[in-house]
């Protein structure tokens, strides 16, 4: 008699631990997929989610001042020229996961002095010191852009444009690109392409 | 017959980063002219500070390789820039491919049939420790012979890749299959030299965006995942160095993409 229900126990444990076992796998982005609700400080003090721009197209932008590519593409207005394009078309999230204890690091006031200094026209940049949201997102370079449409979809990653060395006299922008074919209702052309610029600093 | 060897350093200074009063790349143009009018042997020898490094033409998953534009009359060729086997650094299972110390990248300059006095190049490169800094130079060597740099250019040459062929390694067979939103392959080595091989650096590639850090040689067999833009095409092609603890070995993988 004891027998049946000790095998059921078993098996709804054995259940849990599969449930178990795939709960610590971390949600894997990826393109088409709704990515996975975050909520980080912001260089204002207050806290966002990405839960909040429900609704909204986002755009997810990982950047540090101290990198030569970042210093490149805004003060060739690369990344300004598509932010302030989209200003009130888009939620424009700016993400900086450089570790405290790196010497790229920045205090929230240095980093509002420093892109304001560059014209930069997101909805604020958000604080991710420990590098959860930048390793969930898979973030490997600044910059390095995500776009999420207004479902929670991730619908493109990559870089900002096709031109890492900053000498092309035609280039892609990428961003620029997805953003126009999204908000026209258009399929994306390019919804991957090479991320390029530093390394995100999640260690010292 | 005349066999000359003329070898020379350029003595134009370094234009390079500075980081705490110490120049963080210094460029130095060398070259090597065995016969008059024959192709010449370029070198552009970096020595780098302690801990900074420079990049592989595949940088990984960040970084710039080095880019040169030679200053040529008109006529001379120059060779695409030969970039001698990399280092693998990996800081939070990001992966660089790149050069500490010094590194010599080579290329080979064919002549026209108008002079050349001295041989020109802007240089372009990133260099990075923790951080990372752009340079660039302009160097020039005069082309007269007051021989240096020899014995560099030759070690130089011995560090660029060499066919797979040449060490007995062959990839034997290779399967794919579908794995999230991209690929894994599996791709089992034989040979003579199969059993020495401990990595694989990918060819930066347009048509695949590798995950370098899924990167793994156990047991003669290449485990690497990968994504591919869509729409996929049935065949990809993965070139790159198989790695062993002394040499690099140049080799393309064709890679069916079927689910199997």
């Amino acid at each position: 008699m004891l027998k049946k229900p000790l095998f059921i126990v078993l098996a709804v444990l054995a259940t849990a631990a599969v449930f178990a076992a795939f709960s610590i796998v971390p949600e894997a982005v990826e393109i088409g997929k709704p990515v996975p609700n975050f909520t980080l400080k912001g260089i204002d003090g207050k806290e966002y989610s990405l839960a909040d721009f429900k609704g909204k197209v986002v755009v997810l932008e990982w950047t540090n001042p101290n990198c030569p590519f970042v210093q490149r593409v805004y003060k060739s207005g690369i990344m300004t020229s598509v932010q302030k394009k989209y200003a009130d078309k888009v939620v424009w999230l700016a993400v900086n996961s450089t570790h405290p204890d790196h010497q790229d690091h920045e205090t929230a006031e240095a980093l509002a002095k420093t892109y304001n200094e560059w014209s930069a026209t997101f909805t604020t940049m958000l604080l991710d010191p420990d590098g959860s949201v930048g390793k969930t997102f898979d973030a490997k370079t600044t910059p390095h852009m995500y776009i999420i449409d207004k479902d929670g979809r991730l619908v493109y990653a990559g870089g900002i444009d096709d031109d890492p060395r900053g000498n092309k006299s035609e280039r892609v922008n990428y961003v620029d690109q997805a953003l126009t074919e999204l908000l026209g209702g258009k399929a994306i052309t390019t919804a991957t392409s090479r991320p390029y610029g530093c390394s995100v600093k999640y260690s010292s | 017959m005349l066999n000359i060897l003329a070898i020379l350093a350029s003595f134009t200074p370094a234009y390079g980063q500075i980081v705490g009063g110490k120049v963080l790349a210094r460029p130095e143009l060398l070259y090597e002219i065995t016969e008059p009018g024959a192709s010449i042997t370029v070198g552009i020898r970096f020595v780098l500070e302690p801990g900074w490094y420079l990049y592989w033409k595949n940088p990984g998953d960040s970084g710039l390789p080095l880019d040169v534009a030679w200053e040529l009359p008109e006529g001379w060729e120059a060779s695409p820039l030969k970039f001698p086997v990399p280092q693998k650094f990996v800081y939070d299972n990001l992966v660089s491919y790149g050069y500490k110390n010094e590194v010599v990248f080579l290329a080979t300059i064919t002549p026209g049939s108008s002079p050349m006095t001295s041989l020109k190049a802007k240089l372009d490169w990133l260099v990075c420790k923790e951080s990372c800094l752009r340079g660039s130079a302009e160097v020039e060597v005069p082309l007269t012979s007051s021989p240096k740099g020899a014995e560099i250019l030759a070690s130089g040459a011995e560090k660029l890749p060499r066919p797979s062929s040449e060490q007995g390694i062959l990839p034997v067979h290779a399967r794919t299959r579908k794995s999230g939103s991209g690929w894994e392959a599996e791709v089992a080595l034989g040979g003579s030299g199969a059993e020495e091989v401990i990595d694989f650096y990918p060819d930066l590639s347009e048509s695949l965006f590798i995950e370098l850090a899924s990167i793994r040689v156990e047991d003669k067999v290449l485990k690497i995942r990968f994504e591919v833009p869509e729409p996929a095409p049935s065949v990809v092609s993965l070139s790159g160095l198989f790695i062993t603890p002394s040499a690099g070995f140049q080799t393309t993988i064709p890679l069916q993409l079927s689910s199997m």
